[in-house]
């Protein structure tokens, strides 16, 4: 224990950041069209995201149709089995969870969080959603062009992507790369944003080690993606050209449909390279905000400081480094040198441990804490169980050796859901729960909340574990049907039916969640400013919603970190950030040191 | 990959470089009053829209620096024939040298607040800019012209490419050039022109550099693949075999001919028939001149390879190709002479089995010289290349 005293001349007087100047729109159009605000243009984001993935999550129904009870749906020929696929894989990473947690979250929780009025360049924000929704429009349009969406597959690994054969080889594929290349683009105006602000706009007080580690996580989120985009960039730009103007760039000389075509000497590899190069960190771009986003649902609904935050800090750091030297994991069927594979082997098995720390403080975290079993708490929860499931078959595949067995079965399926989708959008339900009150001043439905928690956790359950034992038999994926085989048995067929069912039930009831944000935005209960009893600065705001400028006529100063939680010998469990330390000795001041 | 992971490595050290004087250390729950410094709150003196810049910068040099991996991966590629840089580059490079002068000239007039000298200034940069990007497309122009499409080679596709991207950057330069001539010729203070001086001044000096690191990477790109010379070897200086029709051979036939000498078998599953065609489609090329060369394939496996089967096999490739074959003993003899290594490998059954054999072709002037020993898989351009320099020469 030590104790810190202090006096008046400790105190800084408040609102010493240079004011910025807000563009005060009048109209509706200007306030919630054409809005500058980071909130509105979160909100915008998490609707698109949100709208687009469901028709993702429809495609995975479609498939898993098609899976659990093959040839019973005409609609399901084996080229629109891929494009489900491909147009799943590609929307839920890209234009559901990326776009959701930097342009969604990012955008509403930076500025409240880190005390700003605004992102620091406004008009670059909101042209930065309009390009998104122009790039999830070309995507949605490539529904509807001859030949229909691509269905190469999320990667899009040249040379099959552009080939006769391949469905959407033609408008398809070209839709689909434009789409990704103005997602870039105005994703890249959004990160800009979500950086700088982070850079410059805190608050007086607020120092990089005060920061929540939401705002931590969503920071190196997009650097991470602002340096790995543009490889993603690149490559959809060079395979356009292969595609439109003939080059060969990653086409190889070829054979297509008994035709020598124009191409030759391309390679392949470079593009699985580039892709991965991208794709690798792409998992962390995803999983980063989610880490952040968790620690802070722990640490409020534990009623507990987070445990390790400086370890935690750190680690983010360092997955965010490394997570661009273990690229190559994903292609240890595609061939290479053993010593490279030996070294992203091993870099790929060091970034599990920064991971494990993280997992360790979260447990900690809730360890004698005064755990509130409230909607985002289980999701909370959640999350951790859906990540250790996912993380620890990530060591399986990890390895060359077991990696190589494994590979283009379920189990690699069910890994990188449990891993990747199933952990991050239990993150997102768990935050949207958390902030839903602050974003619309109602809170949403309980009951409703916890059923649609424990369908999802359970359902997502039911089907992924099943998954990795189909893998084990070496059940194939991407395959539209099996058929008969000598080393897949026949309950396999049954326990993936069962897996379908599963599915429709886990996605049917997604209705619920769906009804709840409708539902309470006209009906819910009113919220407080500060429903959860948060110390950090969002919940500190004089309005709820808060007004444009967020922080009325002064900003905030902050005194303290954001984990001041059942301090002993303070009046309330939680000490808001901007709340200056009191002159009251031996109460709120004792800290543990 | 290692250029970008150079690169990323450099940014990622500022970053933790700057976290530790952020002092990422500290133990938050411990220290409780606001830090003192700056701004009490760590961020940066530098104004948001110059650090929004930086980050700008960061994410364009990790793109030009993917694409510059790129280029030196394709370049491996076997079909890669580096082109022919245009003059008229240098004179871009100067231009654009001398718009990035203009610009810091400018910038000075700014600080010292000489409104009509930025004016100039800003025209004189942006006379340069333009220069340059028409500079640019006449490169095009010329290169189109002499046959250098976008979709013919890869070097041509990066070379169309990275000139691209490098001028579209420069247009999105140019678009707040023109936001802030037209500022200044409105007759604003230099107080409101100052700042967007500042971050274009910064933002022509990074593209002047990254042009000259991608002229510099074009430029340097000279031929990665090519025969070895062994002009001055002492070995293989002839033979005496068969050829498929019955006819006694040595390399005194050939005067005044090029020939290439390679050793293989008609059971070969790869590497004689990738260069046999190879070889094959340089003859073609060659038309008129194709009489001045001789292609002669040595078999290693004469066991098997009977005179009729080997004219069969040969033939296919070229009607005028010939293949050689001798007795066990003289086989071994020559492949001796040429430092050929021979081995036959392990089969199923005594018709069924593989011959390790060296793979590079020997190429001969015209007069009989030993000159040339490419290696296997280095592309039918480098026979091209070859044939037809010593073709020039003799």
């Amino acid at each position: 224990m030590s104790y810190v005293a202090h006096d008046e001349s400790d105190f800084v007087p408040p609102a010493e950041v240079e004011e910025m100047e807000l563009y005060h729109a009048k109209t509706f159009v200007g306030k919630y069209i054409w809005s500058q605000d980071a909130k509105v243009i979160a909100v915008q984001y998490g609707i698109t995201a949100i709208g687009i993935g469901v028709v993702a999550l429809v495609l995975s129904w479609l498939m898993r149709l098609q899976l659990g009870f093959p040839n019973s749906f005409s609609f399901i020929d084996p080229s629109n089995y891929l494009q489900f696929v491909t147009l799943h894989g590609m929307i839920m990473v890209i234009y559901l969870l990326t776009a959701l947690f930097l342009g969604g979250f990012g955008n509403y929780l930076i500025p409240l969080m880190v005390g700003a009025r605004d992102m620091v360049f406004p008009y670059v924000n909101m042209v930065s959603y309009w390009v998104y929704l122009f790039a999830v429009l070309l995507l949605v349009a490539s529904f509807f062009v001859p030949g229909g969406p691509t269905g190469a597959g999320w990667t899009l690994y040249p040379p099959q992507a552009i080939l006769e054969g391949t469905p959407g080889a033609h408008l398809g594929i070209i839709l689909m790369l434009v789409s990704l290349i103005f997602f870039i683009i105005g994703f890249t105006m959004g990160g800009l944003n979500y950086v700088v602000t982070v850079l410059q706009a805190r608050t007086r007080g607020m120092t990089l080690m005060r920061l929540p580690l939401t705002i931590w996580g969503i920071f190196m989120a997009t650097v991470l993606a602002l340096l790995a985009f543009p490889a993603l960039f690149v490559s959809a730009i060079m395979m356009t050209l292969d595609l439109t103007l003939g080059t060969s760039f990653f086409m190889p000389a070829i054979v297509s449909m008994g035709q020598q075509l124009d191409y030759g000497g391309g390679s392949p590899l470079m593009f699985q390279h580039l892709f991965w190069f991208f794709g690798h960190p792409e998992v962390y771009i995803v999983a980063l905000p989610a880490f952040g986003i968790v620690s802070d649902l722990l640490s409020v609904h534990a009623r507990k400081n987070i445990f390790g935050y400086r370890m935690m800090v750190w680690a983010i750091l360092a997955i965010g480094g490394l997570s661009f030297v273990v690229w190559a994991h994903h292609m240890y069927v595609s061939g290479m040198n053993p010593y490279f594979g030996f070294f992203f082997a091993t870099t790929t098995l060091i970034i599990a441990v920064p991971t494990a720390l993280k997992v360790y403080n979260w447990v900690l975290t809730l360890w004698h804490g005064n755990i509130q079993l409230t909607v985002p708490m289980l999701f909370a929860i959640g999350f951790i169980f859906a990540f250790i499931h996912g993380g620890l078959t990530g060591l399986f595949l990890g390895n060359v050796t077991v990696s190589v067995p494994l590979s283009d079965t379920m189990f690699v399926v069910a890994h990188f859901h449990m891993v990747m989708a199933v952990a991050p959008i239990m993150v997102v339900f768990g935050a949207i729960y958390h902030w839903y009150p602050k974003i619309t001043g109602r809170m949403l439905d309980d009951t409703l909340g916890k059923i649609h928690f424990w369908i999802t956790f359970l359902g997502t359950y039911a089907i992924y574990l099943p998954m990795h034992y189909l893998g084990f038999l070496g059940v194939p994926r991407r395959y539209y049907a099996v058929g008969g085989t000598d080393f897949i048995p026949e309950s396999a067929q049954s326990l993936n039916a069962g897996i379908t069912i599963a599915a429709l039930i886990v996605g049917a009831f997604q209705i619920v969640f769906l009804y709840n944000l409708v539902w309470s935005y006209f009906k819910g209960r009113p919220a407080s400013d500060n429903p959860w009893n948060a110390t950090t600065l969002e919940w500190q705001t004089p309005h709820t919603p808060p007004h444009h400028g967020n922080f009325g006529k002064t900003l905030p100063v902050v005194y303290r970190w954001a984990y001041d939680y059942s301090v002993p010998g303070a009046d309330a469990d939680f000490i808001p950030q901007n709340q200056p330390p009191s002159k009251k000795a031996g109460t709120a001041e004792e800290k543990h040191s | 990959m290692t250029i970008t992971l150079l690169v990323l490595v450099a940014i990622m050290a500022t970053v933790v470089w700057w976290l530790f004087r952020q002092t990422i250390n500290v133990r938050p729950w411990i220290a409780q009053r606001p830090i003192e410094g700056v701004h009490g709150d760590g961020a940066l003196s530098l104004p948001s829209v110059k650090v929004g810049l930086g980050v700008f910068l960061a994410v364009a040099t990790s793109l030009f620096a993917l694409l510059i991996s790129a280029y030196f991966m394709r370049m491996m590629g076997t079909d890669w024939t580096t082109l022919t840089v245009p003059k008229v580059l240098w004179l871009n490079t100067g231009l654009l040298i001398l718009g990035s002068v203009a610009m810091q000239w400018t910038l000075v007039a700014a600080r010292r607040g000489r409104v009509e000298s930025v004016r100039t200034g800003l025209i004189a940069t942006g006379v340069f800019s333009f220069a340059f990007l028409v500079g640019q497309l006449w490169a095009w122009q010329q290169l189109n012209a002499a046959g250098y499409y976008l979709a013919s080679n890869p070097a041509n596709a990066f070379f169309y490419l990275l000139t691209a991207l490098h001028g579209l950057h420069l247009l999105g330069g140019l678009w707040v050039w023109g936001k802030t001539v037209a500022k200044t010729s409105r007759g604003v203070g230099i107080g409101a022109v100052r700042q967007t001086v500042e971050l274009c001044t910064v933002y022509w000096h990074y593209l002047l550099v990254i042009w000259l690191v991608l002229f510099a990477v074009l430029l340097s790109s000279g031929h990665s693949f090519r025969s070895t010379d062994i002009t001055n070897a002492d070995f293989a200086s002839d033979l005496r075999l068969t050829d498929h029709n019955g006819q006694l051979r040595s390399l005194s036939d050939f005067r005044g001919k090029v020939v290439a000498v390679l050793f293989g078998y008609t059971h070969c599953p790869e590497v004689c028939p990738a260069t046999l065609a190879e070889l094959a489609g340089t003859v073609k090329e060659l038309g008129r001149d194709a009489d001045r060369v001789q292609v002669l394939l040595v078999t290693v496996d004469p066991e098997r390879d009977t005179s009729e089967i080997l004219k069969q096999y040969v033939s296919a490739f070229n009607p005028a190709f010939l293949g050689l074959r001798g007795t066990p003993e003289q086989t071994a003899q020559v492949a001796n002479d040429f430092k050929v290594i021979m081995r036959k490998g392990p089969g199923a059954d005594a018709n069924n089995y593989s011959v390790d054999h060296t793979s590079g072709t020997y190429i001969f002037d015209a007069s009989g010289k030993l000159r040339r020993y490419v290696r296997y898989g280095l592309g039918g351009n480098v026979f091209a290349d070859e044939i037809g320099r010593l073709l020039d020469a003799g």
